[in-house]
């Protein structure tokens, strides 16, 4: 299955008292395996509530969810924390690390919930993944010894641990300088050439510009859904070659039914590093 | 298959190529979705019950202070049950001590009708038991089951030494009174079947008696007034210790005719027949106390002409064993009562557990929130919570019980009262303190398994 995130006609309502308020309206797409896309809109546009969703923090009111082959609406909001555990990595603006716990003890909290990993293997992992990320000699420190890039170095690493289908990120460069955000932002992309899904929810264009997809959402639908050029000039200074076309049905699996845009079929080029990675550990959660 | 269409998207600034035509859900195709075993799967795993006990320990050991503080509330409350109920426990001892320490198989007759709980004629109103009715009570004959007769009159007197004074309860009895309550002299000797019958001025000292009027110490063969006659100290009793019930520290004995003829003849003799008190009857063992009763029953009956229906007893026999059992409900009744009281502050305490709690909770919102979203249940943050207030709830319980233990070898050491810590008591009040804790514990375990992630991420 190439799509990890299919989402269709889906909405959400919030009733404040009397008041009814359409957060979203029915809104469809497809996210695939390795994409790396950012969700952009004004705020009230619902773009917090279709995160929320994405992150199986909240259930739609209607429409279909289906992260990584298992259709969330149909799952017990009981055993959503268990989805939440096993296939999506959390990054918040605010770190959100448990002020208490060193790095490492941050980054292994998710294997404890997930269960059945050795304390030993719970660590081990951790300073694996801490080194992924960067952050091998900083095991022991506590998040006020860390800089506020470094922190959120630690919360993607712990997001990372329990080797989730997707890391969903929400304004993961609010709270650090312009230095840190591009190192941040530098850390996905690098994470995303290693064949993690990513998903940012962001109001900051040139943040968003670091995907290679860009996701609007207005009024509880989708506004636009298109290739980011930033990604594109990247990508193809990399391939040496012309600025490409990004199509957006074929890069979701799909076959575009419309014929208004008549043409050659465009090859999406892709370059090398974000060639199909290997998901074993994913396919094992499965 | 779309063609390029630029476009830049003016409100946001994001630079975007290619927007392509948004899909509608009918163009969509179907979700794909794996077999429904891959909901099942995630029932699979989850954290383990002793690493949720891990997560609470190392919440509660990062603010011990405020642990402390919390388990206060149940320190205090465990060892006041704890304290309170040994030293009920331990005052029923004394006294039960000191009742059985006469004997048990005494039987304690009075002149007046018994009338248990009523008006009745009033214990001791009518004077019908005489000296003569002693003295039949000890013929074999009458009461073969009797081993010992000892009659006896009570009165209060003024005890004057040298410059000392006291008062004290006057006790006339016979030589048999010694053996009969079970006394023990320190020095001299006990009064004699021949200064009885002589009405001889002597007098037997209780130990706190001697102390008071004799301080040097040696007080036989000394002299004393009692109610302004003189008389001579033939001997000092052993201290029985305690403030016990019917101790005679206090007391003196003199020779029942004394008492009768010289120090109360007011009210101790009336139309030639000499009043005694109480007879107190010793039965020949435990197991004949019934068969004595019903004899002396029967003998006083018939001394006092009493017809065999109709008439009430004119006199009471009371067993010891009811005195026993009377004392000890009462001493159970008071200790109950203070341990309610105690409990109630186990109560206190325990509300003092979820107002901590509900506070930590509140404080803990955001870190709750990201244990929620990185794949905690429900039910594993309502089980941490319930385990941290078990846990506090453990901990005041056991440091209450060192402590009202430690109050309880405190009271004793000091000798005034004496507190025996039961093995009973101390589960009780831990098991209680426990279910305390736990009751209180759930409001906030409840409020913090059910808080919303994304409200509680958002939470400063």
């Amino acid at each position: 299955m190439d799509a990890i995130i299919q989402v269709r006609d889906l909405c959400k309502t919030y009733h404040m008292g009397e008041i009814e308020v359409p957060a979203l309206r029915g809104i469809s797409f497809d996210i695939r395996r390795g994409e790396f896309v950012a969700i952009m809109g004004p705020s009230g546009s619902g773009k917090s509530t279709l995160m929320n969703l994405l992150g199986c923090l909240d259930t739609p009111d209607s429409g279909q969810y289906v992260l990584d082959g298992l259709p969330v609406e149909q799952i017990d909001p009981n055993l959503l924390a268990a989805v939440r555990n096993r296939k999506i990595g959390f990054v918040f603006q605010q770190f959100n690390l448990l002020p208490r716990q060193t790095a490492l003890e941050n980054v292994a909290l998710p294997l404890i919930y997930l269960g059945g990993v050795p304390t030993e293997e719970r660590y081990a992992r951790a300073q694996d993944v801490l080194e992924l990320v960067g952050l091998g000699t900083r095991l022991d420190h506590h998040p006020k010894e860390l800089s506020g890039g470094q922190q959120q170095r630690v919360a993607i690493a712990r997001a990372l641990i329990t080797k989730p289908s997707l890391l969903l990120a929400d304004e993961p460069t609010g709270n650090l300088d312009s230095h840190s955000s591009e190192d941040i932002m530098t850390l996905f992309q690098d994470l995303n050439s290693q064949g993690i899904t990513v998903v940012l929810v962001t109001h900051e264009a040139d943040i968003a510009g670091h995907a290679q997809r860009i996701l609007t959402v207005r009024d509880g639908v989708l506004a636009s859904d298109a290739a980011s050029v930033q990604r594109i000039a990247r990508l193809s200074a990399l391939n040496g070659s012309a600025p490409l076309t990004h199509d957006t049905h074929a890069a979701n699996g799909l076959h575009a039914t419309n014929g208004v845009h008549a043409g050659e079929p465009v090859r999406r080029a892709r370059p090398s590093i974000i060639q199909r990675p290997s998901l074993t550990h994913k396919r094992r959660l499965l | 298959m779309s063609a390029i269409r630029a476009s830049h998207d003016g409100t946001h600034g994001a630079e975007t190529a290619a927007l392509s035509d948004i899909q509608t859900p009918d163009v969509m195709s179907a979700p794909e979705i794996l077999s429904p075993d891959a909901i099942a799967d995630l029932q699979a795993g989850g954290i383990s019950l002793t690493e949720t006990a891990e997560i609470a320990l190392s919440s509660l050991t990062a603010n011990k202070l405020r642990t402390l503080l919390t388990a206060l509330g149940v320190i205090i409350g465990v060892a006041a049950v704890v304290a309170l109920l040994a030293i009920g426990r331990g005052s029923q001892d004394s006294i039960t001590a000191s009742i059985t320490a006469n004997g048990a198989n005494l039987l304690t007759v009075r002149p007046g009708a018994s009338n248990a709980g009523g008006i009745g004629g009033g214990v001791g109103s009518a004077q019908t038991l005489t000296l003569d009715d002693a003295k039949a009570l000890a013929d074999p004959q009458n009461v073969p089951d009797a081993s010992a007769v000892s009659p006896e009159f009570n009165g209060n007197g003024q005890l004057v030494a040298g410059s000392f004074n006291t008062n004290a309860r006057i006790t006339g009895a016979e030589a048999v009174y010694m053996s009969v309550h079970n006394l023990h002299l320190a020095q001299g000797d006990f009064i004699t079947d021949d200064q009885v019958n002589s009405m001889a001025n002597v007098a037997v000292l209780g130990a706190n008696v001697a102390q008071t009027l004799f301080p040097d110490g040696d007080a036989v063969g000394q002299s004393l007034r009692v109610n302004g006659q003189s008389f001579r100290v033939a001997g000092v009793l052993a201290s029985q210790g305690g403030g016990g019930f019917g101790s005679m520290d206090d007391g003196i004995v003199v020779p029942i005719t004394s008492a009768q003829r010289r120090l109360f003849g007011g009210r101790a003799l009336q139309g030639g027949a000499a009043l005694v008190s109480t007879v107190v009857v010793q039965a020949k063992d435990q197991n004949s106390v019934n068969d004595a009763l019903a004899e002396i029953t029967q003998t006083l009956r018939d001394r006092h002409e009493l017809p065999s229906n109709g008439a009430a007893d004119d006199f009471s026999v009371i067993n010891q064993q009811d005195i026993l059992n009377s004392v000890v409900q009462t001493t159970q009744t008071l200790t109950l009562f203070l341990g309610a009281i105690a409990a109630i502050s186990l109560i206190v305490g325990g509300i003092g557990i979820m107002n901590i709690m509900l506070v930590s909770v509140r404080e803990r919102t955001r870190e709750i929130g990201l244990r929620k979203a990185i794949g905690a249940r429900e039910s594993d943050i309502l089980t941490q919570f319930l385990i941290e207030a078990l846990i506090i709830s453990l901990l005041g319980a056991l440091i209450g019980l060192a402590l009202g233990v430690g109050i309880a070898l405190i009271v004793n050491a000091s000798g005034q009262m004496k507190a025996s810590p039961s093995f009973g008591a101390a589960a009780l009040a831990v098991g209680f303190a426990v279910a305390v804790g736990l009751f209180f514990g759930i409001a906030p375990a409840r409020n913090a398994a059910r808080l919303d992630p994304i409200e509680a991420l958002r939470y400063d």
